[in-house]
């Protein structure tokens, strides 16, 4: 497996605002790759850029061996993009827009009718195909849009915020419909502001704030990243004083440990690996362990430790 | 990708604006009633007061009549792009697997091919005011009209998109339209300017001149030799020029130029 996407020292510029600010970062084929980052971080930004709708201002990006710069041409043979915003004329109606869409991306014409209407049977929205795209629906209009994405199965598939405005089974229905388009060997990307969603599909993700990337890796591999981010619960009978806190503190390598009626709370990194130790301690103390919990960090721990933390820090 | 690809997106390319073509049924019959007012009015009566040598002003103001329809129905492209452009559409546009040249060529011809045929109604109007007898004659001034409309419809789209923003755009396409129109033989033949000389030449290097002249050489050859901007075979090399320089700049301009990110 190669890079299918190779961006670098990427800025992309907005008058003297800088969108994008020197983004280095690989896409591997056949991944599903995350993009998170908060409104205004430069997601769609550099997306579009990856789909040659928008020019770097400094910097390439190379899809499969193509450069943006030098030949969009090709690239844009191998790439596709979901946009953020819907987008149709409002005279359109969604099955001549899907039909054209097809037809544009390679379908005949006998083809593309045929793939349009599984498409919008599959996303339910086969009863709206001949309304007037201006009296749908946020979410129809959203699921006509990730429609072209699952009709062109381009190499590289760009979803930017796919689910966003979806109801819930929907946005089940549509994460398995990326799964699927992985399978058949698909590179994906999707920008999201849904850490279930990141979670749930991502292999890697990478985040990025203020047009930078910020940490990257897949979510475990992030989650464990956080310093002392996950954390384990005992509920204790017997004597606890500040000399088992220490020893706990010693035997498990860190600082942050309480206890608050009877249940004691040890913040570690890779607490899977940690618990047995901690409950050696415990019993050595002639401590009894009634139930033990581990709660790992979330991904919106991971989003705000990345990105939060920094909004208070830096500047 | 090859060539049967590209002539395969460029025709899906260019069916875009033809779809769009129904949207358009009530701004198209006040067109076409306005033109028949003019042709059956205003024109009969004009040509009461005009006399321009052994010039039929009638003929000659009719086919300059049906010019300017043509001339605003392209323009209105510009403004098309405008509104797809705020939509985003343009940015989607952009983005589908299609060479930007063959983008460029299929929004013009499509454009063209709208424009065509919303002035169609008045071109039989001409046809049949003018008794154009000769299918020849008849086919060349529709093959004419198309290929003008395209040229023109192109610029209007280019120009909208080197402007990205429809006041701008409204401002200059207010401005040429007066200008383009007005200072061209649309409304009076070459000779009847001559008097005041800036007009004059700017008549004289003004494609819409070259055009509209083009279209009466067709429909009314005998009577208009003499009184054209220039000779037939000028007037053909100077819009295959035009065009060319047209088509030559929008596709740099294009490729080099034009990015997405519109109405925002
Ligand atoms: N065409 C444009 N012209 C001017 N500024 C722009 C343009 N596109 C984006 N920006 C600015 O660039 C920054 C990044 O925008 P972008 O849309 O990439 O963010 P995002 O990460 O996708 O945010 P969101 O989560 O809200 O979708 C924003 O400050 C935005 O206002
Ligand atoms: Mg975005």
């Amino acid at each position: 497996m190669g890079v299918a996407v190779k961006i670098r020292g990427l800025v992309k510029k907005f008058g003297n605002f800088a969108a994008v600010n020197g983004l280095n970062l690989d896409i591997e084929e056949g991944e599903i790759f995350g993009l998170l980052g908060p409104n205004g971080s430069g997601k769609s930004t550099t997306l579009l850029i990856i789909a040659t709708v928008y020019k770097p201002t400094e910097g390439d990006v190379e899809v499969h061996g193509h450069s943006v710069t030098k030949s969009p041409d090709e690239v844009r043979r191998l790439v596709g993009i979901a946009f953020q915003e819907p987008k149709a004329l409002w005279v359109d109606n969604p099955y001549e827009l899907l039909v054209w869409h097809a037809m544009v991306v390679g379908y005949s014409f006998l083809d593309a009718r045929r793939a349009v209407r599984e498409i919008m049977e599959e996303l339910e929205i086969w009863e709206h195909r001949g309304k007037l795209f201006s009296e749908l629906s946020g979410g129809t209009r959203k699921k006509v849009e990730i429609a072209k994405l699952f009709l062109q199965k381009p190499k590289v598939a760009i979803f930017d915020e796919p689910t966003a405005q979806l109801d819930v089974t929907t946005r089940h229905k549509v994460w398995d419909m990326i799964e699927a388009l992985k399978e058949e060997r698909r590179t994906i990307i999707v920008a999201t502001n849904d850490m279930a969603e990141a979670d749930r599909l991502s292999d890697r993700l990478g985040i990025i704030y203020k047009g930078n990337l910020k940490a990257l890796g897949t979510p475990a591999e992030l989650k464990d990243r956080i310093p002392a981010g996950d954390v384990m619960e005992f509920s204790i009978e017997g004597q606890a004083g500040e000399h088992l806190l220490a020893a706990l503190s010693r035997a498990l390598n860190t600082e942050r440990v309480n206890l608050t009626n009877g249940t004691l709370k040890v913040y570690v990194n890779r607490a899977e690996e940690k618990v047995a130790v901690a409950i050696e301690t415990l019993s050595k103390m002639g401590v009894k362990v009634r139930s033990v919990s581990i709660k790992e960090p979330t991904l919106d721990d991971v989003f705000f430790y990345f990105t939060g933390a920094q909004l208070r820090e830096g500047r | 990708m090859s060539l049967k690809d590209d002539l395969r997106a460029l025709a899906l390319v260019a069916f875009w604006d033809v779809r769009k073509l129904r949207r358009y049924t009530f701004f198209l019959a006040m067109r076409f009633s306005w033109f028949l007012l003019q042709v059956l009015v205003f024109g009969l009566l004009v040509a009461n007061m005009v006399s321009v040598g052994d010039l039929d002003y009638y003929k000659f103001y009719v086919v300059g009549a049906f010019m300017a329809v043509l001339f605003s129905m392209s323009m209105v492209k510009g403004h098309d792009i405008v509104e797809e452009f705020e939509d985003g559409l343009v940015d989607y546009q952009l983005s589908l697997p299609v060479k930007r040249k063959v983008l460029a060529i299929g929004r013009a011809i499509g454009g063209g091919i709208s424009a065509f045929l919303h002035s169609l109604p008045m071109l039989i109007v001409v046809v049949l005011v003018l008794g154009v007898s000769s299918l020849s004659a008849v086919l060349a001034l529709a093959l004419a009209s198309f290929v003008f409309a395209s040229s023109l419809s192109g610029i209007a789209m280019g120009v909208a998109l080197i402007l990205r923003s429809s006041d701008r755009l409204d401002i200059l396409m207010g401005v040429s339209d007066s200008l383009l129109v007005r200072i061209s033989t649309i409304f009076y033949p070459i000779a009847a300017i001559s008097g005041v000389a800036v007009y004059y030449y700017l008549a004289k290097v003004n494609p819409v001149s070259h055009m509209v002249d083009a279209l009466r050489l067709i429909a009314i050859p005998e009577e208009y030799q003499g009184s054209a901007v220039s000779s037939p075979e000028v007037i053909l090399m100077f819009l295959a020029g035009f065009a060319f320089t047209a088509i030559l700049s929008s596709l740099f301009l294009l490729d080099r130029k034009i990015e997405g990110g519109y109405g925002r």
